[in-house]
């Protein structure tokens, strides 16, 4: 795999105020990276860094070994090759299907215009609706041209800026899977900016957590989930029970298996809720591996339970599943077990 | 950028020449040639500032001393009302227009625009005809009630501050229609259905949601239509209401002091200034890219029983008096002198003035266009939008005060040719700027191109950056971009600000009265005459023509809206 996008240690400000503060990352051939992080944390400033729709204050963009954009020189975004998709799809309304697809082609003949357009039209499944106009097509029909519009001149790399943030949830995931798809039969790096972790475990391969200016992880999906290396990263990814050593209980130390060595080494430990379970009986466990509850909140969520528990010698709620047929109800005093080997570690 | 860079730095000491030289090696070729267009531009307003500048041998400290606080009241009185009167005619109906469905709907949404074709001196001659001790209505009401003098009872003098203002607010709303009527269809239905469902009354969501969001247009549209207003020159001059423009008007004809005259238009810039940075504030405020534009789909609210004829009435009254009634007249003056009006100076005139208006309209049109699109490719340059602004200000000159600061540089220009060839050659060029038709059209595009920066710069703030940004980054550069989306995409705009800038060209009265070379008539300034020795019935096939060939684009481009919007 060749390596078509590098971003090295990225500076960007606006005015006094910094907006990215050293971010480096990079993408290889055919790799959908996807930039995840809350609004305003910076993400969509990288992304217009890359089109060159934004100067950077220091570091250095190369776009497969040619350097783009430095503190001094910006190439123009028309000389980049990039492929960009909208959020608000951005197609030309004076135009049709067909001369919004081969905008980007204009020094192409026409033979090879029209087959490219009809490879395209095939990819994206819109083959006869070439002499419509964009205001004649659904919503998922437009985002498709967009990203065959975006395809058809083979950019190095396509940039898509919260492509599914205004699509209905019925249809997000069956159109999130077809774009991959048409992204992944392109073969192209692709870098997509999401707010929704949901739609980034979907599309991407590679996921940059961003934060206030800074990228906090790169990793595989599963990985940051299962691996955060930071608390910020733990908490995005999705619900996690976090404890701060120098708080815990003896008891609570026990239950929840913090040694003295990792006392010393660790500040904080975190449960995802699956890994704090129900401790059946508990005849065969040592009565300090659980440790006792009070059900303060059930919400039933199809597969599981997910239940708000209160520990005796603990401030905050503890979240944590339960088979949705468990037989609990709020105010019941429970048993629970913290499953040690998922315990992540901060 | 390369003003905010300058300050700091400027703080610190550089020396100024080096700044300069900053901002001029940061100066592209295309940013430059708007420069100096807008310099061309402007030159006239630096010429007329220089010139007041001037000592005047004490014409102004006595007009200053006797009647120039009546003018400046009555200036201020008439634009106050014109712009009331404006909003009370234009506000409703465009309301009416982009919210609802009514009989008639389609005819009225291109009738009310007709007004804008009407000269308000023509009207205003109309109205006085009838209106007047001696007109049909008076005499009729005397036979009805037996009255014998006007000590009898009390009819409205329409020859006072107060007709003048409703003659021209009924000629000028258009302006607040067709804005607000574009403002109103911009709004998404779901924001008032939004309001609405949040418990608020049709009326407060007007209030809350229409109006707020179309305050910038609004405020457009009452910026062209005052000043329009302190530009009229005809309609008081021919009530006998003196206002800064007849005073500049007649400081010029009756004292031949330029440097009072130039005094008086300062004054009066004044005014103006202050309604256009109140234009420019507001318009600053609302940089909101409206997304759903092309591809809304608005379902208009069915109006039924009273209220569709109440709606049908407002729209027939404002019709009927601001164009059919005056036209209907004419006409009929046209069938009774058709001798006297039918004659080849008439055709002649008409053919230069159809000539020059369109050759004007095409001109602003272009020059908007280049120096908005080059404002937008240069757009990471804060100065990028001051030759844009510089061009507006021509439409701050009103046309008695733009005649006069036009032939300040233009002379100028000729003495030193004229010179130049004296000296070098046997031969001189002559008058062959203030001289010939050239001075009108540079006039009219000085004055006009307002209409068309205003519009192009709206119509662009409304294709959203990302159709910029998806261009560019499929290797399509700044200028076929600009060819290929930006000007599909404003057509409409260019052809709605072009057709009323050819109108106003059409119309414009004061600067040609004073500009016009030996042996040239405008149709403009050949009806005025005939209105001025109350002799219109002579100049109504003229007139006349002055309302159709406004009329002709008007339906053309109303068409072609309304296909775009279908």
């Amino acid at each position: 795999m060749s390596r078509v996008l590098e971003v090295d240690d990225i500076h960007v400000n606006y005015g006094q105020q910094s907006v990215l503060s050293g971010v480096s990352f990079d993408v290889e051939q055919g790799e959908i990276l996807c930039l995840l992080g809350p609004s305003g944390c910076g993400k969509t400033t990288i992304l217009k860094s890359i089109a060159g729709l934004l100067p950077i204050s220091s570091g250095s963009i190369d776009i497969k070994q040619n350097r783009v954009s430095n503190g001094a020189v910006m190439v123009p975004p028309e000389k980049r090759n990039l492929g960009m998709l909208f959020q608000d799809y951005a197609l030309f309304p004076h135009l049709t299907v067909a001369d919004n697809i081969t905008y980007g082609l204009a020094k192409a003949d026409k033979a090879t215009k029209l087959s490219r357009l009809k490879e395209l039209l095939d990819l994206v499944h819109l083959a006869g609706n070439e002499h419509k106009y964009p205001h004649q097509l659904s919503g998922g029909q437009q985002q498709r041209v967009a990203l065959a519009r975006a395809l058809a001149y083979r950019p190095d790399i396509l940039l898509l800026d919260e492509p599914f943030s205004n699509i209905d949830h019925k249809v997000k995931y069956e159109l999130i899977e077809q774009v991959r798809d048409i992204i992944k039969k392109a073969n192209v790096a692709a870098i997509f900016v999401s707010h929704s972790k949901e739609e980034a475990f979907a599309f991407a391969d590679k996921v940059a957590v961003v934060n206030q200016g800074l990228i906090e992880q790169v990793d595989q999906p599963h990985v940051l989930y299962q691996l955060p290396q930071t608390q910020f990263v733990g908490h995005f990814m999705g619900k996690l029970n976090c404890f701060a050593v120098a708080h815990l209980s003896a008891a609570l130390k026990a239950a929840i298996f913090v040694s003295e060595q990792e006392e010393q080494r660790i500040d904080f430990i975190g449960f995802r809720p699956e890994h704090i379970v129900i401790a059946e009986s508990c005849a065969n466990l040592a009565a300090d591996n659980y440790v006792t509850a009070k059900v303060e909140q059930k919400r039933f969520s199809g597969t599981h339970s997910l239940l708000l528990v209160s520990l005796a010698d603990w401030d905050e709620l503890i979240f944590m599943l339960a088979p949705f047929d468990q037989n609990v109800a709020v105010g019941d005093e429970i048993n629970i077990r913290f499953v040690k080997q998922k315990a992540i570690q901060f | 950028m390369s003003l905010t860079s300058s300050s700091p730095a400027i703080k610190n000491g550089l020396p100024l020449s080096r700044h300069l030289k900053a901002i001029w090696q940061r100066m592209s070729w295309p940013m430059f040639s708007a420069w100096l267009i807008a310099f061309i531009f402007v030159m006239p307003v630096l010429a007329l500032v220089f010139s007041a500048l001037q000592p005047d041998e004490a014409i102004f400290s006595h007009l200053f001393d006797t009647v120039l606080f009546d003018y400046i009241y009555n200036t201020f009185i008439l634009v106050v009302l014109v712009s009331l009167f404006s909003l009370a005619f234009g506000v409703p109906s465009a309301w009416l227009m982009a919210m609802c469905d009514f009989k008639f709907k389609r005819f009225f949404s291109w009738a009310l625009i007709l007004p804008l074709a009407m000269p308000a001196y023509v009207v205003a001659y109309i109205y006085t005809d009838l209106f007047d001790y001696a007109g049909p209505i008076q005499i009729s009401l005397r036979d009805w009630f037996g009255w014998q003098s006007p000590n009898d009872y009390w009819f409205f003098d329409i020859r006072s501050l107060g007709g003048a203002a409703v003659v021209l607010a009924l000629v000028l709303f258009p302006y607040v229609y067709l804005l607000m009527r574009s403002a109103f269809a911009n709004i998404s239905k779901e924001q008032l259905q939004a309001s609405r469902i949040l418990g608020d009354s049709a009326w407060r969501s007007f209030l809350r949601i229409q109006l707020p969001q179309s305050r910038g247009l609004m405020i457009a549209a009452l910026a062209l239509v005052g000043m329009e207003t302190l530009a009229d020159f005809a309609t008081v001059h021919y009530f006998a209401v003196n206002t800064l423009t007849t005073a500049v008007y007649d400081t010029w004809l009756g004292y031949y002091s330029l440097p009072a005259a130039a005094k008086i238009s300062v004054f009066m810039l004044v005014f103006v200034f202050v309604l256009l940075g109140m234009e420019k504030y507001q318009r600053r405020k609302q940089a909101v890219y409206s997304r759903s534009d092309t591809f809304s789909d608005n379902k208009p609210i069915a109006l039924t029983g009273k209220r569709a004829w109440l709606a049908i009435g407002y729209c027939s009254l404002l019709f009927i008096a601001g164009f059919l009634l005056p036209f209907a007249i004419l006409i009929e003056y046209a069938f009774s002198y058709f001798d006297e009006a039918w004659n080849d100076s008439f055709i002649t005139y008409s053919w230069h003035t159809l000539l020059m208006a369109l050759g004007v309209a095409v001109i602003c049109v272009i020059i908007s266009c280049y120096v908005n699109l080059t404002a937008r490719a240069q757009s990471h340059c804060q100065s990028h939008q001051i030759p844009g602004h510089l061009l507006s200000l021509g439409y701050a000159l009103p046309g008695t005060v733009l005649a006069i600061a036009v032939l300040i540089p233009m002379s100028f220009i000729e003495h030193q040719i004229n010179d130049y060839f004296a000296l070098w050659f046997d031969w001189q060029p002559g008058l062959f700027l203030s001289g010939t038709v050239t001075v009108i059209i540079f006039a009219y595009c000085v004055r006009f191109i307002a209409i068309c920066i205003g519009a192009t710069r709206e119509g662009l703030a409304k294709i959203s950056p990302n159709l910029d940004a998806a261009s560019l980054s499929m290797g399509v550069g700044p200028k076929r971009t600009a060819m290929k989306i930006h000007l599909p995409l404003l057509t409409k705009v260019m052809l709605t600000s072009g057709l009323l800038v050819f109108i106003e060209a059409m119309k414009e009265l004061p600067a040609a009265l004073l500009l016009r070379p030996f042996g040239f008539e405008t149709l403009a300034t050949y009806v005025y005459q005939y209105v001025s020795d109350e002799m219109l019935e002579q100049a109504s096939l003229a007139a006349i023509v002055i309302v159709l060939v406004g009329l002709i684009p008007l339906i053309f481009v109303n068409r072609n809206m309304e296909s775009r919007k279908a």
